[in-house]
């Protein structure tokens, strides 16, 4: 039997609420400055699979701009490199952040334009297997019940593992147990079969706009470009939001203008968040929360401390801190609600810069 | 609209310091309301006295220290309260508060204090008062009366003896004993909701009572039955008590799960050497003084190790990659 990179994650990492379900259950709407996505030039959209040859996709893929929004890389270089490599595609539809759900809206609710992209793939790789991995985990029934389970003939697996799941899915290319993996993202593989069947450019990308403040949390396929303040526009506010934040509750970042900031092709969610509390900070209780969910087995708490007292770097490397992922789940955990992954990439970046 | 700028992340798990704290305190207070029940009024007199000393102390020692004091800081209560529930109901209010003075500025405030602290404070006082005021700290009332007996099931028991009271009634805290620890089903129920919580680990539990019912067995200072040694060496003495109460304290034990684990077994060790071998009754206190100490060399010890399997997993990932990633100018 088949293994997959699931039997490579770690046990360690941290078991959140999705908070995916209001978004979800509503259908993906589209948002353009222009009537209709701009066109190939001179490119005849062909409808049957059968008529076109492999390195046609790879090209379409090239001419279309596709770029996977999983890794930023282009497509097209992505499909070159396995052709010819008895490769297993895996389709990367996992969002395991809370409220991020784009990738998974993209298969929801473009079933079918996703499967016809996944079979120009496989065409155009020669892959000898393909599926789909998505993370169910923490998600309510009610999206369990109409999530697909299938995408025609391509198994939909919901991966068993804890956040965070996609961060460590390993590289974009590569063997493991004598096969050998090449992960590409659902909303890149829908803009395939786009760019094929329809002509166009990869323009859009799909957005969740959630968050504790918006009224209409939904996922949008947004033109480029674009920017937020059209989002919530459509959305709109439930109550004045305290934070915006682009990318994931815990991976984002906060902006300070809305009319500023433009959408993006690594733009998957934009969240406004509301807090009316300020928490006050404590100093390190050595709960030890942190070392319990470090996908790195690191000591977030450790490392913090021996940075912020300045300890001899020698002392600090010994703690590893340049195996840091960055995936906040110390500083989730932090019950003294401290910037533990802060603290740690803002020495890792100051430590590359001496090198 | 007035928008935030800050790191992330934006959303945090439901647990605080603060929410760890009130649960403590709470049980705390679950254990005095019954304490009450049992030795009247002087219950009540002692932890007021207990924790407006500390409650005060702690405030005086941050002004002195010229620091904001943080009045919403409930972590005196919970050393106050705590250092009552570890005294006897009738002693005299002079050495609660003593216990409270000494042990705040004397432990808390000189290592940077909230949370800074090396010695777990709650030990330090009890040690303090043990050896200030031995004849006051270890006599202990009868439950129910104003009789202060002169051996105690824990005497009894280190003069080689057997206590003179029944299981059900060391069960219940029908003993002579510090007006908190007798109680022995109830703290364990205390010790369980805080597993619940989150603010204790059950592993860490676990390994502290088998530890100990092992050490009870296998060298039983009761004669005749072994289990029933482990029965007293467990639930006549306050060790469970100390044990979700001041063991369990985050800020003085071991930070990961496998020095814990450590830290337990060898509290659960020292505990019982220091009743085989030392002078008072009670000796919780200080084996955990003691193992305070210890923390910085088991949490060395462990880091180290995990520095070694973090290394050799990642040099594994490392040459499985040079071996087999194929990559060759992907990026855009």
């Amino acid at each position: 039997m088949m293994k997959t990179r699931e039997t490579q994650l770690f046990s360690r990492g941290l078991n959140m609420d999705q908070l995916k379900d209001k978004t979800l259950l509503v259908p993906m709407t589209q948002l353009l400055s222009v009537a209709k996505l701009r066109a190939v030039e001179g490119y005849i959209p062909e409808e049957n699979i059968r008529k076109i040859r492999a390195a046609r996709i790879i090209e379409m893929a090239r001419v279309a701009r596709i770029i996977d929004e999983r890794d930023r890389y282009a497509l097209a270089d992505k499909l070159a490199l396995c052709v010819g490599k008895d490769i297993v595609i895996v389709i990367d539809a996992v969002d395991d952040e809370p409220y991020i759900s784009s990738q998974m809206a993209a298969i929801m609710y473009n079933e079918e334009l996703v499967r016809r992209g996944i079979d120009l793939i496989v065409k155009a790789t020669g892959a000898k297997t393909c599926f789909i991995e998505v993370y169910l985990k923490n998600c309510g029934d009610e999206v369990k019940k109409i999530f697909p389970k299938k995408l025609g003939d391509y198994k939909i697996k919901a991966i068993n593992a804890k956040y965070p799941a996609e961060i460590r899915t390993s590289s974009t290319l590569h063997k493991f147990r004598g096969n050998t993996f090449m992960y590409i993202g659902a909303c890149a593989v829908m803009h395939l079969a786009r760019a094929v069947f329809e002509g166009v450019y990869h323009q859009t990308t799909i957005v969740t706009v959630a968050g504790n403040a918006v009224a209409n949390p939904q996922n949008i396929e947004v033109e480029f470009g674009l920017p937020l303040t059209e989002l919530f526009d459509r959305c709109g506010f439930s109550k004045e939001p305290t934070r915006i934040v682009v990318g994931g509750p815990l991976t984002g970042r906060t902006i300070d203008d809305l009319s500023k900031e433009t959408i993006g092709i690594s733009t998957h969610g934009v969240l406004a968040m509301y807090e009316n509390s300020h928490y006050t900070r404590f100093s390190c209780i050595r709960c030890g929360d942190c070392a319990d969910v470090c996908p790195s087995k690191l000591s977030p708490m450790m490392l913090y401390n021996s940075i912020m007292i300045s300890r001899p770097k020698e002392e600090i490397e010994k703690l590893d801190p340049q195996m840091c992922i960055g995936c906040m789940c110390c500083s989730y955990v932090c019950p003294s609600r401290l910037p533990l992954e802060h603290t740690i990439a803002e020495y890792n970046n100051a430590r590359k810069e001496n090198l | 609209m007035k928008l935030e700028l800050s790191s992330a992340p934006y959303i945090y798990s439901s647990q605080t310091t603060n929410k760890r704290l009130i649960d403590l305190c709470l049980c705390m207070v679950l254990i005095l309301v019954v304490a009450y029940f049992y030795y009247g009024s002087g219950a009540l007199m002692v932890s007021a006295t207990s924790v407006a000393a500390g409650y005060i102390t702690n405030i005086l020692s941050t002004l002195l220290l010229f620091r904001r004091p943080q009045f919403k800081d409930i972590s005196s209560i919970y050393t106050s309260l705590a250092i009552a529930l570890l005294l006897p109901a009738n002693i005299p209010l002079y050495v609660v508060v003593v216990a409270n003075v000494i042990t705040i500025f004397a432990v808390k405030h000189p290592f940077g204090g909230t949370f800074q602290n090396i010695f777990n404070p709650v030990a330090c006082a009890l040690a303090f008062a043990t050896v200030t005021y031995s004849s006051l700290v270890l006599r202990f009332p009868m439950p129910f009366s104003d009789v202060v007996v002169n051996v105690s099931a824990t005497d009894s028991l280190a003069l080689g003896g057997v206590p003179n009271f029944s299981v059900d009634d060391i069960l219940i805290g029908l003993t002579p004993t510090a007006m908190g620890t007798g109680f022995g089903i109830l703290i364990l129920a205390c010790g369980f909701y805080l597993i619940i919580r989150r603010v204790i680990r059950f592993r860490q539990f676990i390994i502290y009572i088998f530890t100990l019912a092992v050490l009870s067995i296998v060298f039983p200072r009761v004669p005749g039955l072994a289990y029933m040694s482990a029965f007293y060496e467990i639930f006549a003495y306050p060790t469970l008590f100390y044990f979700v109460f001041v063991l369990t304290d985050s800020v003085t034990s071991p930070a990961r799960a496998a020095s814990l684990d450590i830290y337990s077994a060898l509290s659960a060790a020292v505990i019982f050497i220091f009743r085989h071998f030392g002078v008072y009754s009670i000796t919780e206190p200080f084996a955990i003084l003691l193992l305070n100490s210890l923390v910085p060399m088991i949490d060395a010890c462990v880091e180290n190790m995990y520095t070694r399997l973090r290394r050799r997993a990642f040099a594994i990932r490392q040459k499985r990659l040079q071996e087999e990633f194929i990559s060759s100018g992907t990026e855009e």
